[in-house]
């Protein structure tokens, strides 16, 4: 009886530590140690300047040069002076920026999530919100690419760009950056079809908060990029001290090169700042009232409808003979095109200069994934049968599309149509989802294209 | 000649309580622990683990003492943080009240040791949702939330060791009397089986949950994976242990149900399970672009976002135990069984 007893106690301790094992192995495995949050220096735009053939920057496209380890630490050393880290963040003076965000407003978005309590408050105040409500998608950096940001369609934005798409501040064929108020807007509304949610249930302080700091992050990025161009500037011209390859940003910290590396970085920092200060401070949002009287009459409707298929407003080329958006599936949006260049290896002739030109194609790699950069996909225009409008459902946003394009993708802004025809199609546009889809209609003969022509 | 058992086993004869009272408390702790599973899940899918940043005390007042009318009326982060520790005060206490139950009532000496052992459980777990604030720390969050489907399954237990069936598994099973049960193994495998299958998932699943923020893509995509490759492995089991349960008709009813109720619940755990991914971030592979999900908004600590995704991690502690459960039961019938084999043994030489 005994021996019995035993015996079925053995085989169940064996598995209670067999399942113990497993389950010890599995919390190794998962590697969910919580390290420390970091500012991470842009290596993917480092390899994007290093590998990257950009005609617009012939300067800073030799494919022979690369950032040293102390340069990347002197730029990592610059940032952390101006910008401070994800616990202590802060703003560099001089500049114009303490006067367009709040340093309080910062302090309360960044660092670990926790409240502190205050003496006779009983409730305490909370800190870390954009660790708490962003960081998950676009990382702590503000890369676009936190731990879930693989299975998200679209990707999480990557504010170092200073790329911004939904706006009401663009116009005459330029974009802006987003005031304030359009990411107030978005964060109240979210991006219905995406993983970008309402934080309706957020206070509109708490949302302000989160605003500066997603602000600060572009800022404190677009920065960071002039600084890594600056240092490969520096170090691809071989004229000026051939024999020190680091130059200018090696005497950042020195006695010596003090002054002349802090001109240099207000001189690169303002035209950073300024188009957000002036984005944020006063640019006039566009309003429905700007709207014509019918504006979404039949007849405005049956314009937008011919407009559609025109070349002046060229819609159909994209978004498909039935708008459903199958025009062209093949293009990107400047953040995935950073990661595109030309493939040496396989070369198919010289360029003006004698370059040898190669074929289009992803550098995306081993490499670029080990620092986190999500796998290419192309951008697809949107299928305007759906009703989903990412930049906003309101007439207003639908114009502002048309009229000011998005910003970093392949949708232009036209400026070319009259405020009365923008108009127009933004009544065909918002039609297209209450037209049968048995009844798409066909599009009109006009200039020769179309599916009539 | 058949004859049906009819509460044979001696060591359960001895075993007769004097008291209902340990019963009592034991189905109570049990009852208790899953609504506060399901609160401490609230806590994490709303992020409100640091609402209150001290421990043991609630911005310095002593926990008991806490102005209720601001606990009640305040934040919701505070009021579900602060609950979660008041309602596990009630869970620890009720545990030390069993404690004292046990000793005064309790014959088995090994149940006394489980109770204690319980307690000494929800003692740790405590300390280390306590330490998880003091720290600050998101891997202790989900040790701890890892460790409350043990306790959990530990309170079934305990409540198993209380029921009929435990006093009498032949009576309540069509066993003969000296039948032999090896036939029983294979159930009782794949219920051991799907018992730690369910548990490593919980495990993954409270890894995606508290996953940091500077943790890698690759790690959160690695991390999916698994889980979905487990679900569909917890789902394969689940459905072969009903199945095989159903097939033993000579077993009790109760653990037949069990694995009724497991199928159900495993389905449900699927499409909780999707919705939690739809309602956290969206539709996955293009979905989305379809007339009725085109135009889904994900919406922060929205009411569906928040219950659904908890109730996707307590359904998911429900299965484990319901797996405990049949396990226990499996077990003890094979014991008793094979006890009565042993004393057939013994009388026939």
């Amino acid at each position: 009886m005994k021996l019995k007893r035993s015996t079925l106690m053995t085989e169940t301790a064996s598995k209670g530590v067999l399942a113990s094992l497993l389950v010890g192995c599995m919390f190794i495995f998962t590697g969910c140690n919580s390290e420390p949050a970091s500012f991470q220096i842009n290596e993917a735009y480092i390899r994007a300047v290093e590998f990257k053939s950009d005609v617009t920057k012939p300067a800073l496209r030799e494919p022979e040069t690369q950032l040293t380890d102390l340069q990347k630490k002197n730029v990592s050393e610059i940032m952390e002076g101006l910008f401070g880290t994800p616990d202590e963040p802060k703003l560099p003076g001089g500049v114009g920026l303490k006067g367009f965000l709040s340093l309080r407003k910062l302090k309360i978005s960044a660092g670990p999530v926790t409240y502190t309590g205050e003496p006779d408050n009983t409730t305490g105040v909370e800190t870390g919100l954009y660790r708490r409500h962003c960081a998950h998608c676009h990382g702590v950096s503000g890369v676009g690419h936190g731990p879930t940001a693989q299975f998200l369609n679209p990707y999480p934005r990557d504010y170092r760009m200073g790329q911004f798409k939904f706006k009401l501040t663009d116009g005459d064929g330029a974009y802006k950056k987003p005031s304030k108020a359009d990411f107030q807007h978005l964060l109240l509304e979210g991006i219905a079809g995406t993983a970008m949610p309402s934080f309706r249930v957020l206070s509109e302080p708490e949302r302000d908060a989160m605003i500066d700091y997603v602000i600060y992050l572009s800022i404190r990025g677009q920065m960071e990029r002039a600084l890594i161009d600056a240092a490969y500037l520096t170090a691809s011209d071989s004229t000026d001290i051939p024999d020190n390859p680091d130059k200018i940003l090696v005497r950042f910290g020195e006695e010596d090169g003090v002054g002349e590396d802090l001109e240099i970085v207000k001189e690169l920092l303002t035209p950073i700042i300024l188009p957000w200060a002036n984005g944020g401070g006063g640019t006039v949002q566009r309003t429905i009232e700007e709207a014509p009287d019918e504006w979404d009459g039949d007849e405005s409707i049956e314009l937008g409808r011919k407009l559609f298929y025109q070349s002046k407003a060229n819609c159909y080329s994209c978004h498909g003979q039935t708008a459903v958006g199958d025009g062209q599936n093949n293009l990107f949006d400047n953040w995935t095109l950073e990661h595109i260049g030309n493939d040496p290896e396989n070369a198919v002739g010289a360029g003006e200069d004698g370059a040898t030109v190669g074929i289009p194609v992803y550098f995306y790699d081993e490499q670029l994934a080990q620092i986190g950069v999500v796998s290419p996909r192309n951008i697809k225009p949107r299928n305007l049968r759906l009703g989903n409008y990412r930049g906003g459902r309101r007439p207003i946003d639908i114009y502002q599309r048309i009229t000011g394009g998005i910003e970093g993708t392949p949708m232009p802004s036209n400026t070319k149509l009259t405020k009365a025809e923008a108009w127009a199609l933004v009544a065909y546009v918002l039609s297209l989802p209450y037209e049968p889809a048995s009844r798409p209609k066909t599009a009109p003969v006009f200039q020769g294209v179309g599916p009539n022509k | 000649m058949t004859t049906h058992v009819e509460l044979i086993d001696k060591p359960v004869n001895q075993q007769e309580l004097s008291s209902p009272w340990p019963k009592r408390v034991a189905w109570f702790v049990t009852c208790l622990t899953f609504p506060l599973i399901f609160v401490g899940g609230l806590i994490t899918t709303t992020d409100a683990g640091m609402a209150v940043p001290d421990w043991p005390t609630t911005f310095g007042y002593n926990m008991f003492l806490y102005p209720w009318y601001t606990w009640f009326f305040g934040p919701w982060d505070l009021f579900i943080e602060h609950g979660h520790r008041l309602f596990a005060s009630v869970v620890g206490m009720v545990s030390i009240a069993f404690v004292f139950v046990a000793f005064k009532w309790e014959q088995r000496a090994w149940m006394r040791k489980l109770v204690v052992i319980a307690l000494l459980l929800v003692s740790a777990q405590g300390i280390l949702g306590g330490i998880r604030v003091t720290e600050n720390e998101v891997l202790l969050a989900m040790v701890h939330g890892c460790t409350a489907p043990l306790f959990f399954s530990l309170t079934v237990f305990n409540s198993t060791a209380y029921t009929r069936f435990w006093r009498a598994p032949l009576k309540h099973c069509q066993t003969e009397k000296g039948e032999d049960i090896s036939h029983l193994v294979k159930p009782l495998r794949l219920a051991t089986i799907t018992t730690v299958l369910v548990y490593l998932q919980l495990v993954l699943g409270a890894s995606i949950r508290h996953i940091p923020v500077t943790a890698s893509t690759q790690t959160f995509s690695t991390l999916v994976v698994f889980h979905l490759i487990m679900a569909l492995a917890v789902m394969v089991h689940v459905i072969a242990l009903a199945v095989n349960l159903r097939k033993h008709k000579e077993l009790a009813v109760s653990i037949r149900r069990a694995g009724k109720w497991l199928a159900g619940l495993v389905l449900l755990q699927v499409g909780l399970g999707a919705s939690t991914w739809v309602l956290n971030y969206g539709y996955p592979f293009g979905w989305g672009e379809t007339k009725f999900t085109a135009n889904h908004l994900v919406i922060t600590y929205g009411w569906w976002q928040a219950h659904i995704t908890t109730a996707h991690m307590a359904i998911g502690s429900l299965l484990l135990v319901i797996c405990v459960a049949v396990v226990t039961r499996l077990l003890r019938l094979r014991f008793v069984a094979k006890s009565v084999t042993v004393e057939s043994d013994t009388e026939t030489v």
